[in-house]
């Protein structure tokens, strides 16, 4: 029901961007001998975040993919993709894991939020947050995100505060949504074309203003064939951050956040 | 004519109850003389509360309106007409004797949300205290991330959290005292990467908000869910404090880190 909501209420560049078919199967096709880690250590595991350890070309790299789902099954499961305090700590464990073993990190994102609800709360959704936001920001390694679809507020940037920041053409990263967004401003939610204007939250605002560092001309359409473009992309980038000394990586990453 | 007499802040009704009494009745700490209710108060009078002086950092500051919105503009102004210059105010104070680095939010200016200017605020609270070796008092009361400055909003909350990692990384101590309201970016940043936690009696202290959670995933959450009482039982903050303890508290934890 939900999604029907939304389908009825939005502009054409959003239905694209929040119906993307991309999911952690497209993504999954630049590693290989992925596998699958589950599990936060201390309450369960999500699986709203896929996460696991791959090979990118020769390269062992921790994998971070958010997952929506395919079916209404599966959007069940995943609550829509939106995760839980649990997969937020999941991500910083495999994260420090990361760290202790030298491997870069690359995490695919497509979250509307972290999940609003009661049992989120109660398990502590801005504790599990607010934690990334202070160790994930530091971690010693390389740490690359690729946007494939929507990035809502804290809840994506939890997952995104890294070296590097890419989205996909049909890609958003905002504060806010357009919905809410059009609610503050004009008090109802008749106004999300121009919602999405103002907000400069698609790639090429996002580049220009500096939160984003490059659009990737990929889309559910091209994804196979532009498969090893975004595969040498990543390699390339990842070994040019490995390189640095951990220092100046990290002095990079905290200039990067304080041009705002 | 009788109207005119009659001094405008003489009588004040409750958040919580609606009861409507003298202000008088609220006494020193701003209690509900009916209901016990902690209404809510502004930097200058947590300035006074807590600490034995204050002397303020922040420096007069422009408005950065990164995606150009009028009516933001317009209502930044009137905010500021009420007579406080942004939704936090900085400064260091003497407690005991003891020098720290204080930020206190202003929740009555745009719900005391944290933008470019507060975030600008926040981040030179923490670089000071660092240089100086001085802990951090935060007295977090705000809404989230500022939406009407879009996206830069955001971007303040990982600037404050490696400010805050910095400064945590150079073995000083960072307090905070979450009261109501503390939601959104606000907890999911500065408020909960503090070493110690202190929860207001009966603050509201959350991520999503209940209309937000209503409205996306349609269920009704209990309000008691996200009070101090239930962070402190769930095991996300170190205590619940009574506002006319905050100052004994937070002395005593300075204290023991001397």
């Amino acid at each position: 029901m939900r999604k029907a909501e939304i389908v009825m209420s939005m502009n054409r560049v959003l239905q694209n961007i929040r119906l993307t078919t991309l999911s952690k199967y497209d993504f999954l096709q630049l590693f290989t001998e992925f596998i699958e880690f589950h599990g936060d250590r201390i309450s369960g595991d999500d699986s709203a975040i896929v996460t696991g350890i791959a090979y990118l070309k020769d390269m062992p790299v921790t994998v971070l993919i958010t997952n929506k789902g395919k079916n209404p099954i599966e959007w069940g499961k995943t609550h829509y993709g939106e995760p839980m305090p649990q997969g937020y700590r999941k991500v910083l464990r495999m994260a420090k894991q990361a760290e202790k073993f030298h491997r870069p990190i690359v995490s695919f994102i497509n979250v509307s939020g972290a999940f609003p609800g009661a049992l989120a709360e109660q398990k502590g959704q801005a504790t599990a947050i607010a934690q990334n936001l202070l160790e994930l920001g530091h971690i010693k390694v390389p740490f690359i995100s690729v946007f494939y679809g929507e990035g809502g507020s804290g809840g994506a940037l939890a997952l995104a505060c890294g070296d590097e920041t890419w989205m996909l053409k049909q890609s958003m990263y905002t504060v806010v949504s357009p919905e809410g967004f059009s609610s503050i401003l004009w008090r109802n939610k008749n106004h999300i074309s121009e919602a999405v204007d103002l907000l400069q939250m698609l790639p090429d605002d996002l580049v220009k203003v500096g939160v984003a560092n490059r659009v990737l001309d990929i889309d559910v359409n091209n994804f196979q064939t532009r498969k090893t473009d975004l595969i040498s992309q990543l390699y390339t980038e990842i070994c040019k951050l490995k390189a640095m000394p951990t220092d100046l990586l990290l002095k990079q990453r905290e200039e990067h956040y304080d041009q705002f | 004519m009788i109207s005119s007499k009659i001094p405008a802040q003489l009588m004040s009704q409750c958040k919580k109850c609606h009861s409507i009494y003298l202000t008088y009745r609220l006494g020193k700490y701003k209690i509900c003389p009916i209901c016990g209710a902690y209404q809510r108060i502004e930097s200058d009078m947590y300035m006074s509360l807590i600490f034995d002086d204050f002397k303020i950092l922040s420096k007069e500051s422009k408005l950065s309106n990164p995606l150009n919105i009028n009516s933001y503009e317009k209502k930044w102004i009137e905010a500021k007409k009420l007579g406080q210059t942004e939704s936090v105010e900085i400064g260091t104070a003497h407690i005991g004797g003891k020098i720290v680095d204080v930020g206190i939010f202003n929740p009555s200016f745009m719900m005391g949300s944290i933008g470019k200017i507060c975030g600008d605020r926040i981040v030179y609270l923490f670089e000071h205290a660092t240089r100086q070796k001085l802990p951090v008092v935060m007295i977090v009361s705000s809404g989230g991330a500022r939406m009407q400055e879009g996206i830069v909003s955001l971007m303040q909350l990982q600037r404050i959290s490696n400010a805050i990692f910095k400064h945590s990384s150079s073995g000083l101590l960072y307090v905070s005292l979450l009261c109501d309201p503390c939601m959104g970016g606000a907890t999911a940043s500065l408020g909960m990467q503090a070493d110690i936690i202190l929860g207001e009696k009966g603050a509201t202290i959350g991520f999503a908000g209940k209309r937000v959670i209503q409205n996306t995933i349609h269920e009704n959450i209990d309000n008691e869910l996200q009070k101090s009482e239930s962070l402190v039982q769930n095991g996300f903050i170190d205590c619940v404090v009574n506002r006319e303890d905050e100052k004994y508290i937070i002395n005593k934890i300075l204290d023991l880190h001397q």
